[in-house]
């Protein structure tokens, strides 16, 4: 077959990764034994290692690896469907194929054609739950839609015939996502779901997407009732419902009655989380001390006693540079290999492409390592606001206390450090503008020690940390008069303000709430600065309040500047590169969704309205004033800077890409719009747009006589 | 753009392996993703001639993606393509009622890769 011929040396290190993946499933796998709590996902994980094993081996030739695993996949397959129970024994089994495997990639390393294969093991392997008995197909499963079982894997249907024998209700949670949040809604939604029990499927959703929305259905296995779940993770995009005719009651009836124990299933402790993942539900938060660490105190700990090395900055940006060009010779040599095709045997340009795939799979893995290693968690800022918290409550004699979660978030060094002095400005507002004097907490019910919350979390590739106080919070009444008092608002304007946009004043310049006789938060900086600096990050910022119960703000930072994901877009001909954290959606629209409000193109999305920018009028591109290519089919990409959103049309989205951004030469460096440039292979420099300066740009348009009326919020179209 | 392939693979030498085989074969412009749910995103965002997808992949798995893309109007007659391995003959089974067109069995050869897709394309599958 081909596949003996194409070189083994590149199979042998994926394989040995996957090897590895599978080991660290079973040491997993063996300390959850001993604990008494198996987590099926951990075993489905081995699976599917094996799985992905056996699949490379088949391909690559490698005959002895793939007849292991073949045999193996078998056995962790009757494992996974609940037909053989893990024990010490089979354990030691399955780590001897680790072993076995090991061996063999050994052999092959060293150019041995004839691999043996240990039949022995083999034979042990084949023998793990043979005979083991299928699940009882009549089994009890309320109310499910027998179309729903055909569409399960078989390993599936076992986990909800296994969740419903164990007692567990099984509830569908209806989830409709915007096609860019997929990925991001998925993952967080898991993240909380998997706090509650076991996420056994995703299934389409019945009813109708709307376009650019996905709706799907998960179900989940869970010992917690309907609305402790739904009180969790419902909103306006998620609904949580009982499946079929199941209600509080049944479940426990059926446990009960069945012929079955209810086998007590593990409590819903919060799931670890995977890095990328949110932290499950809410994490447990962690009263700040300066001696006590933060919730991963002790993996924090570990690590700092490991061997460090201080790095220059500047030597990771010249090692990103230069992959960043690798890049460049990688998209030429594809170019080159597409040219070629029919000049070469098929064989060869098959076996090169390969190899040029495994070169760019290689090179954003060296990417992102580099990335890694820029990466500092956020818990050394949140250390540092503990003092300033500490400072500034003795200053103004208030008892505070600052409760921090996330501290082990991770986000680049420089981002991190220009982030630090702006949440420092926020911790400071909380405490002189948010907190009440004890007296006056005592008298409106609450307790004298005002408390401040630190939040940090992974969303996809953005951080978000929250800082909330239980303070007075804002009376937006207050916040009107005040910006016309100063000057900022017509009294006109003022009148049309809905609570959201009056919230938003905060972040005009000349506004500060700050109390004349004190300065602790008074010291020529006020949330205009600090709206400036979160946007200099391409951040966003949302302010939520609530007079008597508190303020809460969320600052959104992309994860690393150096190397963005990039939404790629034509216009006029013109390719543009926008970065992924700033776009919220992309969508259709026609062109009678556009309404024309004031002399500024509008349209209204999930209830707000958003300002129009044609980007091919802004850089005046030839063909500016045609109109639309399709009227019945306008691209628009949303792009959100701090609390603003703008709608910008293009002409078709090209799709994501990781790009490295590139300082602009003198020339250009002066152009509104532009943030640097970029290369997307084949020699091509492309712009990558400058986000914040685009908003502005089209809220200086919108503005013009009607100020923040118009600012991205819809309350203020009405005119 | 007539002959845009969606490939969904968790494995990446797997994924390399696929689209390697299918741009050697010079009339496929192909778009590779990791995930079910990457495909879903990426299936909305453009004109397919067909999907090849691995069956059994964490989270959204390729039977379930199947039957997300079959509910989608805009989706509903796109060529699908599910890649298994032998032994999993239930889950094949599943993939073709959920809507699959054809399925190829790993490990195969990149030959039998590029005929299934002309098979299913042509319709005669």
């Amino acid at each position: 077959m081909a596949g003996r011929d194409r070189s083994i040396d590149e199979f042998i290190p994926e394989a040995q990764e996957v090897v590895e993946a599978f080991s660290r499933s079973l040491t997993a796998l063996e300390k959850q034994m001993k604990a008494g709590e198996i987590d099926p996902d951990v075993i489905n994980a081995a699976f599917r290692a094996v799985h992905s094993l056996k699949g490379m081996a088949g391909i690559f030739g490698a005959d002895a690896v793939s007849q292991t695993s073949h045999v193996l996949e078998a056995a962790l397959d009757r494992v996974r469907l609940g037909k053989a129970t893990l024990s010490p024994e089979v354990l030691d089994d399955l780590f001897a194929a680790v072993d076995a495997f090991s061996r063999q990639l050994a052999a092959y390393a060293a150019g041995e054609r004839e691999v043996p294969v240990p039949a022995n093991l083999l034979d042990r392997l084949g023998k793990i739950g043979e005979g083991g008995e299928k699940d009882d197909e009549a089994a009890f499963l309320p109310g499910l839609d027998p179309s729903v079982l055909g569409v399960l894997t078989e390993y599936e249907e076992h986990r909800l015939r296994e969740n419903v024998r164990l007692g567990r209700r099984i509830l569908r949670v209806h989830a409709r996502f915007a096609l860019a949040d997929l990925d991001v809604g998925i993952e967080t939604l898991k993240g909380e779901l998997k706090a509650f029990g076991e996420v056994v499927t995703y299934l389409p959703s019945m009813d109708e997407a709307e376009p650019d929305r996905i709706a799907l259905d998960i179900l989940l296995g869970t010992k917690c009732s309907l609305s402790e779940v739904a009180e969790a993770v419902a909103n306006d995009f998620v609904t949580v419902h009982a499946v079929g005719g199941q209600d509080e009651g049944a479940v426990d009836e059926a446990a009960r009655g069945g012929k079955v124990a209810p086998v007590p299933s593990n409590p819903p402790a919060p799931a670890a989380s995977s890095r990328s993942g949110t932290p499950a539900v809410k994490p447990p938060p962690t009263t700040f001390d300066a001696a006590a660490e933060d919730v991963a105190g002790d993996d924090v700990g570990v690590r700092s006693l490991s061997q460090t090395v201080r790095v220059d900055l500047r030597r990771l940006d010249a090692l990103m540079n230069l992959v960043g060009e690798l890049g460049v010779v990688q998209a030429s040599l594809d170019d080159i290999v597409a040219k070629s095709e029919h000049m070469i045997a098929g064989e060869l340009v098959r076996n090169l492409r390969l190899q040029v795939r495994t070169m760019e799979r290689k090179l954003s893995m060296l990417q992102q390592a580099i990335l890694d290693v820029r990466m500092v968690p956020i818990g050394n800022i949140f250390d540092k606001l503990g003092r300033v918290v500490r400072k500034i409550a003795r200053e103004t004699e208030k008892d505070v206390r600052l409760v921090v979660a996330g501290g082990d978030t991770e986000l680049d060094k420089l981002i991190a450090e220009e982030i630090s002095s702006p949440l420092v400005h926020m911790v400071r507002n909380c405490i002189d503008h948010g907190i009440e004097p004890p007296s006056e907490r005592v008298a409106a019910g609450k307790p004298a020690v005002g408390r401040i919350d630190l939040r940090a979390f992974p969303k996809g590739n953005r951080v978000v940390i929250e800082v909330e106080d239980d303070g007075r919070g804002m009376d937006w009444h207050v916040l009107v008069e005040r910006a016309v008092a100063r000057g900022l608002i017509e009294p006109a304007e003022a009148m049309d303000l809905s609570p959201s946009a009056a919230l938003d004043l905060i972040f005009l310049p000349g506004f500060s709430t700050r109390d004349e006789t004190t300065d602790v938060s008074g010291r020529g900086v006020g949330m205009d600065v600090v709206k400036t600096n979160v946007t200099n990050l391409s951040g966003m910022i949302d302010a939520q309040t609530e007079p008597g119960k508190g303020t809460k703000f969320a600052v959104t930072l992309p994860v690393s500047l150096a190397i963005i994901q990039a939404l790629v877009v034509d216009v006029a001909g013109e390719t543009f590169c926008l970065p992924l954290s700033s776009v919220l959606e992309a969508t259709l629209i026609t062109e009678e969704d556009i309404l024309t409000v004031e002399g500024q193109e509008v349209i209204t999305m999930h209830g707000r309205t958003l300002p129009l920018l044609h980007l091919s009028r802004l850089f005046d591109l030839p063909g500016a004033e045609l109109g639309f290519v399709d009227p019945s089919q306008i691209h628009v990409v949303v792009i959100g800077v701090a609390q603003h959103r703008v709608g910008l049309v293009v002409d078709m989205l090209r799709g994501q890409q990781d790009v490295v951004v590139k300082p602009l030469g003198r020339a250009l460096r002066r152009v509104v719009g532009v943030a640097g440039a970029t290369e997307l292979g084949a020699n091509r420099t492309v712009l990558l747009l400058d986000v914040a300066a685009l908003v502005q740009d089209a809220l200086r348009e919108v503005t013009r006589g009607t100020r923040l009326r118009s600012g991205a919020r819809e309350e203020g179209f009405r005119g | 753009m007539a002959n845009r392939i969606l490939v969904v693979e968790d494995s990446a030498p797997m994924r390399d392996f696929v689209v390697a085989a299918l741009e050697s074969a010079g009339s496929f412009e192909v778009v590779a993703v990791e995930s079910g749910i990457r495909a879903l995103q990426e299936a909305a965002r453009g004109d397919w001639a067909a999907v090849v997808t691995d069956i059994n992949m964490p989270d959204i798995s390729g039977i379930e993606l199947i039957r997300m893309l079959r509910v989608q109007r805009a989706l509903s007659d796109v060529r699908i393509l599910a890649i298994s391995t032998d032994g999993a003959t239930t889950d094949i089974e599943r993939a073709m009622k959920a809507g699959a067109d054809s399925y190829l069995v790993k490990p195969f050869v990149a030959d039998d890769l590029v005929r299934s897709l002309a098979e299913i394309q042509a319709g005669t599958s």
